[in-house]
């Protein structure tokens, strides 16, 4: 009766997605911004934000709003971070996305963690 | 008027011409990509993290990568805005129709009944879909 939960479907494993998770898992520890983790994957903007809001959904990542210093007048930035389960399911999409022939070029590029 | 023209204009009417060379950059690097961004984020429902995540990393990216930036970002907004507006409203509907069901269970079942539909209402504000079919067969179910 309790603890119905949201069914998502399992995820499409595309070109954006493999290159966003492994960017994630090789540095699982550290707070990613959108536009920083887009320059590290040449992932277009268009297609990260929308693998970033299925991980969010798929609770793989957590949020959250840095704070900014008084002296630089910018607006807070979201940022996003690996959780625990998180690390184990985009561990386990890499292991299968280094099967799949299609990402091979990306494990060939340098920067994308095996 | 052509190329030629226009470059005849501004040679001729040089203040013109001045004033268009100093406020182009700022006009295309500055304030359109902002402008354009804005607009393209009123898709999005107002309380949508998007609204304040996409002017914030506007803010961070370099003045020469802001219009490529935001030219990228325009379909996306226009694809996710409407459909979290959508998702919005169903939920808010999921909600309304909840509370509908918690009173009229609070009318029903007395305390008991009404302690468990209160504990599924706290999990249906964060799920939105399904859960009122559920919780009508649920009440159904108890009427039987």
């Amino acid at each position: 009766m309790y603890g119905w939960g949201v069914e998502h479907k399992p995820l499409r494993l595309t070109n954006a997605l493999v290159e966003v998770a492994a960017a994630l898992v090789e540095k699982h520890e550290e707070r990613h911004w959108g536009y920083e983790l887009a320059k590290r994957t040449n992932v277009k903007p268009n297609a990260l934000y929308g693998v970033l809001t299925r991980l969010h959904e798929r609770d793989w990542l957590s949020d959250g709003w840095e704070e900014v210093p008084a002296e630089e007048k910018r607006p807070p930035r979201r940022y996003y971070q690996v959780t625990p389960l998180g690390l184990a399911r985009l561990g386990a999409l890499l292991a299968q996305a280094s099967q799949d022939r299609r990402f091979a070029r990306l494990y060939l590029r340098p920067g994308i963690a095996q | 008027m052509n190329i030629a023209g226009m470059i005849e204009f501004v040679r001729t009417h040089w203040v013109v011409g001045f004033v268009c060379i100093v406020t182009c950059p700022p006009m295309l690097l500055g304030f359109l990509p902002t402008f354009v961004l804005r607009v393209g984020l009123l898709f999005y429902p107002k309380d949508h993290p998007r609204r304040a995540e996409f002017i914030a990393e506007l803010a961070t990216i370099p003045w020469r990568e802001r219009p490529k930036w935001v030219a990228g970002m325009l379909p996306h907004c226009l694809f996710e805005g409407p459909s979290a507006r959508l998702r919005q409203r169903r939920a808010l509907k999921v909600e309304k129709e909840a509370r509908q069901s918690l009173s009229l269970a609070l009318e029903q079942g007395g305390s008991v009944l009404a302690i468990i539909v209160t504990k599924d209402f706290m999990d249906m504000q964060r799920r939105e879909e399904n859960t009122v079919q559920k919780l009508r067969r649920w009440l159904r179910r108890d009427d039987r």
